[in-house]
């Protein structure tokens, strides 16, 4: 049987000027203070600061048993046949006995903002929003990864790096059935037809348990 | 024995794991090891027989997941009772000369604020299960193996509530980095649990004994209370799916004089280790006597992860004020909707501006304030790590925000009416909370002397209550000067001798000061110097006023709170290090313009075009001219990444608006810079369109006239648009490596049904190889090249059509 799905309903967390030059390919600087042009300075404090008030941070996880690598290239998790499929995933997770799937989401206010700015002709604003956001998400799930590290490390096991749908040979088509299994929906995330998550800043992943050598 | 006097005299021994023995006895995997106490009670009796012949002077009962929600995971959640009792019974049997202590574990969920188990469900499921164990008639109280100060709180509060005279361990784990997995740290924790009134500190579980000799010693500094330490055998290593600690009795047992030497009263052990580990550790504290630590607490505050403390030689308290909806018509608007938008951006810019703590009021009438208390707090968890003051006249209001906040809060406040007293004050002692005290019964005494009388009562009535004086901070009350010229010498005087007669910190509130009267800043800085020089440890001020933050970190250094002036001294360097603004002497409009338009100043260029016209420039110069040689030269320095992104877009967006300006006058004088017609859209499946709006805004600041058809449009739209407005040129944006096949199916169309357009395509996932590829005319690899590419195949087109 699955485990239980873990919500956090309040991911606290920061903006950080630097990965947020960094995202909109800003390099050379480490502040927005080192930003010789103040106006263009100003607007992404401004935005940073707004950013605040649209993210809320929510995330789930969930931990399941794996069973092996099945015949068709499949590693087999339990409940969900289909799943984690590929050589990337095999890659991956076939010395595994143990993975942790995750959704994370910053919510739909932000990117209602990016919306509004844009149709109100804002669109310097509408972009650093849409930066800031873009990263914040990835923020969130390496906040989850964190936590979920921490509880792989105290159960004695190695983790695997974090991989998303759409990486290598792990089809984006998963997507849905990924989003399903970590019970998103729980904290608000849907799929598109395209395999799109709404809300647009959310990511879903899964982390592989590896026991020692 | 008296376990609370014992441990003055000698160092206890406390057992080790229990479930490395079980497995030994057969526990199956995954099978909870508290349904033994009630399946295999022989099994449970042998191991504390086992760890009593090993010399533990105190036995742990096997009840460690004995709770409801994890016994729910067994479905034996209704046998709850009969296993805490069972196991309180089998130790006794097992080690009936040992001190029975009731083991308590995390309740197997997450708490909120984090999770969804609220406060009172949490306190609640461990009252069940603290309630079976007393009942059981056990000597003390452990819980244990907690990550979260909010779990720690709610288990620490449960205990209170049913324990009577039972002494209570609460043991929380630290990580190798010497904080708990959710950022608390050893100081914060034991302050935290010293005014929650658990007996005893400890540290358990997650990591080899080495990395927790630091945190006893951190614990040991911040609190006079006996510690408590039971490391494991080692990090868990899982091996072929059995987890197996490797550190050996020898190294582990080799620390138990480290920690007794760090403050440690209580040495056991945790997961892997067994009775020869205790045996070991006990035979290596072999005559030693615990260390004696006295110390006179301080008054403190803390959040999950920081900890303040008032007094002389500490740092000086910036408490910021902004959280309230006095005066504030706006802020109070937002409270009654429910938003949280301005307490977090409040937060937020109080943090930056060096508070060092929150005052948090949302007292708006006809709200639920106990509800917007706890989602102001929620909210302001989420976006910074600081201490707050829970702020409010109601007492169900800070308990709502007690409730929700995992450090030792600050109340705001008690006073010296005795009906705000009994009501406030059961609150401080339930949560462990700190209070500020004013000075001030029904009217505020005018005189010092009168306002001591004030401080003399409560500080008795706590004390009656069970508080001791080291959970208060007197408000001495700033009045207002204008009113009051007298005031400022009894607020001066009150603050000198509540210190020097009661030992007890002050502070006040400073704004209040300087109301009705011009200029402000310079009076609440000038009162403030004064108050820090009689003694004042904090301030509820306004963390904005710079001059205020100056007046501060200087008096700081004259007041003994700043050793070796470094506050003051990294402070003035943050501020020199911020770029100034550089007079580069008189410009023309022109230049303003050009600057305005490479800075990105959009909230000046349309002022500026004005201003040029006005002064007869020509129209279609500025925009030939300047605007777009601004926009080309910002283009060139993209192109050799001393410019990026955000200056690109900021500069098309002002460059927008000034063409705004000039576009009527440019129609009106018939001259025309149209370049061409593009339609541009994100195709079908992709919602997103930021970047492809960036790109039209770069098209149409340069001359052409774009079409913009938005997001997740259909082919069949995109060619019905090209074919109304004349086209030229179709520029299409994909993001996901889903929705690019869109490009192929535009360019095989087009192709097929030999359609006049060129096809332009980009965006995130898009390479120059995919559009090779699919045989489109164009490539945009990013708003830095779109115009470049299409004035390309702008170009290409009008040969073509020679």
């Amino acid at each position: 049987m699955p485990g239980r799905a873990n919500i956090i309903g309040n991911l606290p967390f920061t903006i950080d000027e630097t990965r947020v030059l960094r995202e909109m390919r800003v390099s050379r600087i480490k502040s927005v203070d080192e930003l010789k042009e103040r106006p263009l300075a100003e607007a992404i404090k401004k935005t940073i600061a707004k950013a605040y008030t649209l993210i809320h941070g929510k995330g789930v996880y969930k931990t399941v048993e794996l069973n092996g690598i099945g015949d068709g290239g499949e590693v087999a998790a339990e409940d969900s046949p289909g799943l984690f499929i590929g050589a990337d995933m095999v890659r991956l997770l076939g010395a595994c006995t143990r993975a942790t799937v995750l959704a994370v989401t910053i919510g739909g206010d932000l990117e209602a903002e990016v919306e509004r700015l844009d149709k109100s002709g804002e669109i310097t604003e509408a972009y650093l929003l849409e930066m800031v956001g873009g990263w914040m998400a990835d923020y969130m799930a390496e906040r989850l990864d964190e936590r979920i590290e921490k509880e792989i490390i105290r159960a004695g096991f190695d983790r695997t790096m974090r991989y998303s749908p759409g990486y290598g040979d792990w089809p984006l088509e998963r997507q849905p059935a990924l989003i399903q299994l970590a019970e998103g929906e729980r904290i608000g995330i849907s799929v598109t037809d395209s395999h799109i998550m709404i809300p647009r800043k959310s990511v879903s992943a899964v982390i592989g348990w590896k026991g020692k050598a | 024995m008296n376990l609370l006097e014992e441990i003055k005299k000698r160092i206890l021994i406390l057992d080790g794991s229990m479930g490395a023995l079980l497995q030994g006895r057969g526990l199956p995997h995954g099978h909870a090891p508290d349904l033994w106490n009630i399946e295999r009670p022989d099994a449970i009796r042998d191991v504390h027989r086992q760890y009593a012949g090993a010399g533990a002077d105190i036995v742990l009962t096997n009840t460690f997941g004995a709770s409801r929600l994890r016994l729910g995971e067994y479905s034996a959640h209704d046998k709850l009772v009969q296993i805490n009792q069972a196991g309180v019974a089998l130790a006794r049997e097992g080690a009936p000369n040992a001190l029975v202590a009731g083991d308590v574990g995390p309740l197997g969920g997450i708490m909120a604020p984090t999770g969804e188990i609220s406060f009172d469900e949490g306190v609640e499921i461990f009252r069940e299960q603290i309630a079976a164990l007393i009942q059981a008639g056990v000597d003390l109280l452990v819980v244990e193996t907690m990550f979260d100060l909010m779990e720690i709180k709610a288990a620490v509060v449960a205990a209170n509530d049913v324990r009577g005279n039972v002494p209570l361990v609460a043991s929380m784990t630290f990580n190798v980095d010497g904080v708990t997995d959710t950022g608390t740290d050893p100081v914060t924790a034991a302050l935290t649990l010293e005014g929650l009134g658990v007996d005893i500190l400890a540290i358990n579980c997650s990591t080899g004994p080495e990395p927790m000799v630091a945190v006893v010693e951190r614990m040991a500094a911040a609190s006079g209370l006996p510690i408590c330490v039971q490391p494991n055998a080692g990090l868990p290593v899982n091996r072929a799916g059995v987890t197996v600690f490797e550190t050996p009795m020898e190294k582990v047992a080799s620390f138990a004089t480290h920690f007794a030497e760090a403050g440690a009263n209580i040495i056991g052990g945790c997961c892997g280790t067994t009775p020869d580990y205790i045996r070991m550790i006990r035979a290596s504290l072999q005559g030693r006597t615990p260390k004696s630590r006295s110390m006179r607490p301080s008054m403190a505050f803390t959040s999950r992860m920081i900890s303040l403390v008032a007094g002389e030689g500490q740092p000086f308290i910036k408490i910021g004020e902004k959280i309230n909806p006095t005066g504030r018509k706006a802020f109070a608007q937002s409270i009654k909707e429910g938003r949280m938008d301005m307490v977090v951006a409040d937060a937020r810019k109080q943090f930056e501006s060096g508070a060092m703590a929150l005052d948090v009021n949302v007292g708006v009438p006809l709200v639920d304030e106990g509800a917007m208390m706890e989602k102001a707090l929620t909210a302001i968890q989420n976006v910074t790590p600081l201490p707050v003051v829970i702020d409010s006249s109601y007492a169900s209001a800070l308990e709502a925000g007690l409730k929700v906040f995992p450090g030792r809060a600050l109340i705001n406040s008690i006073n010296g009416e005795t009906e705000r007293l009994e009501e406030v004050t059961p609150l401080i002692k339930r949560y462990g909370a700190s209070v500020i005290a004013l000075l001030a019964g029904d009217d505020i005494p005018e005189l010092a002397v009168d306002r001591l009388k004030i401080a003399e009562k409560i500080l008795r009535y706590l004390e009656d209550n069970g508080i001791p004086a080291d959970r208060v901070i007197f408000d001495c009350l700033a009045l207002v000067v204008s009113a009051m010229q007298d005031g400022a010498a009894q607020t001066l005087e009150t603050i000198r001798e509540v210190k020097r007669q009661f030992g007890v910190p002050a502070m006040i509130g400073l704004s209040n000061v300087s109301f009705g009267l011009p200029q402000r800043n310079a009076i609440n800085s000038s009162f403030m110097a004064m108050a820090m020089g009689a003694g004042l440890d904090a301030a509820i001020m306004n963390p904005y006023d710079e001059d205020l933050n100056r007046v501060v970190a200087a008096a700081s250094m004259f007041c003994g709170r700043d050793p070796q002036c470094r506050v003051y001294i990294d402070m003035m360097e943050e501020a020199e290090a911020k770029p100034k603004e550089k007079d580069t002497g008189p410009k023309t409009t022109r230049e303003m313009i050009f600057a305005a338009v490479m800075d990105g100043d959009k909230g000046h260029i349309e002022t500026l075009v004005q201003k040029a016209v006005e002064e007869g420039d020509d129209p279609m110069g500025i925009f030939i001219d300047t605007l777009t040689p601004a926009i080309r030269h910002l283009g060139d320095l993209f192109a050799q990444r001393k410019k990026f992104i955000p200056h690109l877009v900021a500069a098309a967006d002002t460059m927008k608006r000034g063409v705004a300006v000039l576009d009527p006058l440019l129609k009106k004088s018939g001259a025309s810079y149209d370049k061409g017609t593009v339609v541009f859209a994100t195709v079908k499946g992709d919602i997103h369109d930021i970047g492809k709006n960036i790109c039209v805004l770069m098209l149409a600041n340069f001359g052409y006239r774009v079409i913009d058809l938005g997001k997740n449009v259909p082919l069949e739209d995109i060619l019905a648009a090209a074919e109304k407005h004349g086209a030229r040129i179709i520029a299409l944006s994909a993001l996901m490596t889903t929705t690019m096949i869109q490009m192929k199916l535009m360019v095989d169309q087009v192709r097929a049904r030999n359609l006049p357009y060129k096809i332009m395509v980009g965006g995130a996932v898009v390479t120059k190889a995919f559009a090779n590829e699919i045989g489109a005319d164009a490539y945009g690899k990013d708003v830095g090249d779109v115009v470049d590419v299409t004035e390309s195949l702008m170009h290409t087109v009008r040969e073509e059509n020679k």
